[in-house]
């Protein structure tokens, strides 16, 4: 133990209670006029006022050399007597309390209490001590560790690049209490990072100038995207992001509180960034399946339209639409994925319907509209292998049921209907109404055709689509789409 | 602007006040904050919807997680350190 520490460690001692305790019962016995000193182990006062006589002075020198591990009883000049207890643990002498001017001599039993209570205390003191430093050390630590593993969980519970990056923005800025991040992620070529979310909570024109890319090499940026060494300033912390090269950097600025970052903080970043780069990583997986499946359904659909044209597939505006009334419900991520895909072949179960029925003009009779049913099912067979297509087969495979339960192909009802479906219903009907059909007389204008949805509203289609279907035909996008 | 004077009032609100002004980089969920301050998760729960609402803790919600973060407001971070500086 420290000298300084070693003081502290004594004189909370001499305060604790157990010692209070002892002095209170001891006053009992020995007069309350008693004069309590505290010393360490070398006899320099540790708590208590004292003017150093010569009855004191003497006590130290005998103490000093001659240190004793037993309580003993002195005579002072006066002759009154005085009694020194040891602070003892095993070898170890702590310290010495010195009890002045007693009006009577303890008995050998209260000396005996007395230091059995010393020791006890000592030890449960002692004790005390260890578990408060180790609950001071662990304690921030196991914090840290638990905000670790929930930003790991945070991270990797979304594949979306847009968002992740935006969510390490924001996490880094949380853990490090910082007022700005950026995180820039290196272009194809490498030569330049590219700011891919950028938080400046106090959004000043330096914050603007940083939103910039960055050539690699110039800048804080660039220089760490060069050298890949992390750079530690007052105000500033900047650690590059690693996977196998470098991918990018990430950035703080500015403690909320003023202070300096520390080496605490660039270990919490250099470990948020670790669980980005595989978050990242994932991610870009995830992108790149999704361009892959996406093609391969854009190559199907190509082919089911060169078959017949307008049949199996819809416009670019039908599929911008479902995307918007989607977007506009705030479905999660993965749904908006699978519309997506859903939208590009709305009607593949039209594939095995005979042409005759397809293009026939005016009402179907009952047979024909059993073939309809039979063969919707029957022709989505087709898309069975794609596995990425999974999620989408309902949304085609519904999207010809009724609200009201009276649509095909299982007479589904209301909330029953898969949310995705229930969407393309919306779209597709307004689609069919505004679009010329070589097998169709007329086609409605697009407020003919809003107001028809309307009126349709918990009958034909979802209440709550419809909701959000007219607050989308109301924005300029959708003005510019027809 | 939060009535914190009300808020130190509940004792389970009072707990994660002081376990976010001891540790404004924490980012944890409800059933962690619970252990950290000590009480039951329902009741913890509770607390942090209501700080939330106040604009104290950030909720960062995702499909898989929910988890709770200290605001980055600089007088609602004055006023609660001022409180906790008259408490002690």
């Amino acid at each position: 133990m420290k000298e300084s520490d070693k003081k502290e460690f004594l004189l909370k001692f001499y305060n604790s209670k157990p010692i209070l305790l002892l002095r209170n019962i001891l006053t009992e016995i020995i007069g309350a006029k008693a004069k309590w000193l505290y010393f360490d182990s070398e006899c320099n006062l540790v708590s208590g006022k004292a003017k150093v006589d010569t009855d004191i002075s003497k006590i130290l020198t005998r103490l000093r050399s001659k240190p004793s591990k037993e309580i003993q009883i002195f005579t002072c000049l006066s002759g009154k007597m005085c009694l020194s207890i040891p602070v003892t643990q095993g070898d170890n002498l702590y310290g010495y309390i010195l009890v002045f001017y007693l009006k009577c001599e303890p008995d050998k039993n209260h000396l005996s209490f007395t230091q059995i209570l010393i020791d006890t205390s000592l030890k449960e003191f002692q004790k005390e001590q260890e578990l408060t430093k180790l609950y001071d050390t662990i304690r921030p630590r196991a914090i840290a560790l638990s905000t670790i593993h929930t930003v790991h969980r945070l991270l990797t519970s979304t594949l979306d690049m847009d968002e992740l990056i935006e969510r390490i923005a924001r996490l880094t800025l949380q853990v490090m209490r910082a007022k700005y991040c950026s995180i820039m992620l290196l272009d194809d070529s490498k030569d330049y990072l590219l700011p891919k979310a950028v938080i400046d909570l106090k959004n000043n024109t330096r914050g603007k100038k940083r939103h910039r890319k960055i050539k690699v090499g110039s800048y804080t940026e660039g220089k760490v995207a060069k050298t890949g060494k992390t750079i530690l300033q007052q105000n500033l912390v900047c650690i590059p992001l690693i996977e196998e090269d470098i991918i990018g950097v990430l950035v703080a600025r500015d403690k909320t509180n003023k202070t300096s970052f520390n080496k605490f903080d660039l270990e919490i970043l250099l470990t948020l960034a670790e669980q980005a780069v595989i978050a990242i990583g994932n991610a870009r997986l995830y992108e790149e399946q999704d361009k892959l499946a996406y093609g391969s359904i854009k190559s199907l659909a190509a082919l089911l339209d060169a078959k017949s044209p307008n049949t199996f597939t819809h416009s670019e505006q039908f599929v911008k639409v479902v995307l918007a009334i989607a977007e506009e419900m705030r479905l999660p991520r993965e749904e908006i994925r699978n519309l997506r895909y859903a939208a590009l072949l709305p009607d593949t179960g039209k594939f095995s319907i005979p042409d005759e029925i397809l293009k026939k003009q005016g009402g179907l009779s009952r047979e024909e509209y059993n073939i309809i049913k039979k063969q919707h099912l029957e022709s989505l067979k087709i898309l069975g292998p794609l596995e990425f297509l999974k999620p989408a087969v309902p949304i085609i495979m519904y999207h010809h049921e009724r609200y009201d339960g009276t649509g095909y192909p299982e007479g589904l009802k209301g909330q029953d209907i898969p949310i995705g479906a229930r969407i393309m219903a919306v779209a597709d009907a307004f689609e069919a109404m505004v679009s010329s059909r070589p097998y169709k007389d007329t086609k409605k204008s697009i407020s003919q055709a809003i107001k028809e949805i309307e009126h349709n509203s918990g009958v034909q289609f979802d209440p709550g689509v419809v909701n959000a279907f007219i607050s989308v035909s109301k924005k300029p996008e959708f003005q510019k789409l027809y | 602007m939060a009535n914190i004077k009300r808020l130190f009032k509940n004792e389970v609100t009072k707990k994660i006040l002081l376990f976010f002004n001891e540790n404004p980089q924490s980012i944890d969920t409800a059933k962690g904050i619970s252990i950290w301050v000590g009480c039951d998760a329902d009741t913890t729960q509770k607390s942090l919807d209501k700080l939330v609402k106040e604009g104290i803790l950030v909720n960062h919600k995702t499909s898989s997680i929910d988890a709770y973060s200290y605001t980055n407001q600089k007088d609602i971070l004055k006023k609660i350190e001022r409180h906790i500086e008259k408490l002690q």
